[in-house]
């Protein structure tokens, strides 16, 4: 007889019992409630309204596109968004044009007109695919090249403001239009109207489209009664297993920094819902903060900034800081895309994890497809795929090369480029490009290092790995990205205080 | 049928590189279970172009369309040269 094993996380979709329970209507309403209730206490915000889209997809797995419209549209009137309505009404009282735009729904307008455009762009590329061959590279230049004018065109200054709002915005949905624009070539294309629904969808509003584009949504949704309560089922799982990761990155930020109650204390203020929950969790941790700590390092941005005023900690120091900082950044994007990927789970679509197992990576491009698979996803359909398919075809190391300069170095750049497009608006075209100096440095350096290790992988795959080179092989991967975490920040005045942290690090400096 | 017992041959042995020990059938997926990743698709892609003689820059491409081993073999089907 077989001892029961304990698990963190309980295996439900393997579970013939509960996966016969979440097809009936008290199952389905049990699972909503439970993950309704995890939820809270991971103190997502608007939780509840969240909790109301996901009964409606349980309800009615059947209309699950149409309940994605309406949740999505309705979640970008009332929920948080990126679209800084302050600044854009700052940019139009500049240019003379009493418009204050406080929130989305006051912005709807401007945000139909956006889509509408982009829209026609899009029926355009359908129409006419021999004239407009590229539609995502032109697409590109269109919006490079009006950041350019709007930078420096002599225009008069209520057009300029009406370029940048209208980039701004764009910038936002900028690469789900892209999805449809490499999907809508596709002989079963949805409509635009279908695939507006998933533009900057409720379950992750931001400018990375989780998970990829709606033909790639219809690919992985639960077709059957039976798939769809396993579907949700694992969702429940991940979202668990979420929960777990968080406290995990609680205790390791109260370990390293001590500042866990801290970290409590600033969700606390920014968070308006879930209050109980955080304060009998914030209450817990500032109890324990206030008890004598392991170690008290201070945070890698303090670290940084004494090293490039010329007070730099111990080279030890250093080293302990970036490591745990490391590890802590690791925790927070597993735990928190794990929660978009339960959500979508929920919602009837078997998605990937974003992060999986980062640590057991034994090379550099294995570390990049675990640890963010859909920002890489998005590399990769965009920039990686149509060079390799095109160049180079003859030459094949030099095809790699290429082919993964394009997505890692190129690609990585533009889609930050793009995504701080205030940078741009504040600076200028050009200055905003010098400003990005050292994430351009970080994503050649990162694009190289991807390319060797892929290049490397395939000599060596045929060989058999020595037991110590396969303990050795995570940890030369994560001393790599842990050292290349110190020039992601690239908002400093330049490289040179990055650089001044990294040789920090030795005791030569 | 030859074309499907080459593409099999090779899927099992891209499998095999990836540490990957179960047994595959024809129908099974390996692109949106997540068994094989971007970079094997890549292998895949060079396989089918040497083998086959596709020639994938014209072509709308959606790495899904390689999700089994079937579903490759029906690609082949419709982009090989010969076969238009």
């Amino acid at each position: 007889m077989t001892q029961p094993r304990f698990l963190l996380v309980p295996q439900l979709d393997l579970d013939e019992k509960w996966v016969a329970l979440a097809q009936t209507f008290p199952g389905k309403f049990l699972l909503v409630a439970g993950f309704s209730g995890l939820l809270f206490l991971h103190e997502i915000s608007y939780w509840w309204l969240l909790s109301i889209y996901l009964l409606a997809f349980s309800a009615w797995p059947e209309k699950r596109w149409g309940v994605l419209f309406a949740a999505t549209w309705s979640f970008l009137l009332v929920g948080p968004t990126d679209f800084h309505w302050e600044r854009i009404s700052h940019l139009f009282i500049s240019a003379g044009i009493p418009w204050e735009i406080h929130n989305s729904l006051a912005g709807l307008p401007l945000i139909l007109l956006t889509l509408l455009i982009a829209g026609g762009y899009i029926h355009l590329s359908q129409r006419c695919p021999q004239r407009l061959r590229r539609p995502i590279l032109v697409l590109t230049l269109f919006f490079l090249g009006m950041m350019l004018i709007a930078s420096y065109a002599p225009l008069p200054r209520t057009i300029t403001a009406g370029m940048w709002v209208f980039l701004t915005l764009l910038g936002q949905y900028y690469w789900f239009v892209c999805f449809t624009l490499k999907e809508c070539r596709s002989p079963q294309a949805l409509s635009f109207s279908r695939q507006v629904g998933q533009y900057l969808p409720f379950w992750e509003p931001t400018v990375i489209p989780y998970p990829k584009g709606s033909g790639y949504l219809r690919k992985i949704e639960a077709k059957t009664a039976r798939d769809f309560a396993i579907c949700q089922l694992k969702g429940l799982k991940l979202l668990i297993w979420a929960f777990w990761l968080k406290l995990f990155y609680f205790t390791a930020s109260l370990i390293f920094f001590g500042q866990a109650g801290l970290l409590f204390d600033r969700l606390l203020l920014k968070n308006e819902s879930g209050k109980i929950a955080l304060y009998w969790g914030g209450r817990f941790l500032r109890e324990i903060s206030a008890l004598p700590h392991l170690t008290q390092l201070p945070r890698f941005e303090s670290a940084m900034n004494m090293a490039a005023t010329g007070n730099p900690l111990p080279w030890q120091m250093n080293w302990a800081v970036l490591l745990s900082d490391f590890l802590c950044f690791l925790l927070y994007v597993a735990f928190t895309t794990h929660i978009v990927i339960a959500v979508i789970r929920m919602c009837g679509f078997n998605a990937l994890r974003n992060t999986y197992r980062p640590l057991e990576s034994k090379t550099i491009a294995e570390f990049w497809n675990r640890y963010f698979y859909y920002f890489k996803e998005l590399l990769v359909e965009f920039f990686f795929y149509p060079t390799f398919f095109r160049y180079f075809k003859k030459r094949p190391v030099l095809r790699m090369y290429v082919a993964t300069m394009a997505a890692a170095f190129f690609g990585n750049f533009l889609f930050h480029f793009i995504r701080d497009i205030w940078f741009v608006v504040e600076l200028g075209f050009f200055r905003a490009l010098f400003a990005f100096h050292t994430y351009f440095i970080y994503s050649f350096v990162l694009g190289n290092m991807i390319f060797l290790s892929q290049w490397r992988q395939e000599k060596v795959s045929q060989m058999k790995m020595g037991v110590i080179s396969r303990w050795l092989a995570p940890v030369r991967v994560l001393g790599f990205y842990c050292l290349l975490t110190i020039f992601v920040d690239f908002r400093r005045e330049s490289i040179s205080e990055n650089l001044a942290f990294f040789l920090s690090l030795f005791p030569f400096s | 049928m030859s074309r499907e017992i080459a593409i099999n041959d090779f899927i099992h042995r891209l499998l095999t590189e990836h540490g990957y020990d179960e047994k595959v059938d024809r129908a099974d997926s390996l692109i949106l279970s997540g068994v094989l990743d971007s970079l094997a698709v890549i292998h895949l892609v060079v396989f089918l172009e040497e083998q086959f003689g596709i020639d994938f820059s014209d072509i709308y491409f959606d790495q899904t369309s390689f999700d089994s081993i079937e579903k490759i073999s029906e690609f082949v089907k419709n982009h090989q040269p010969s076969s238009s």
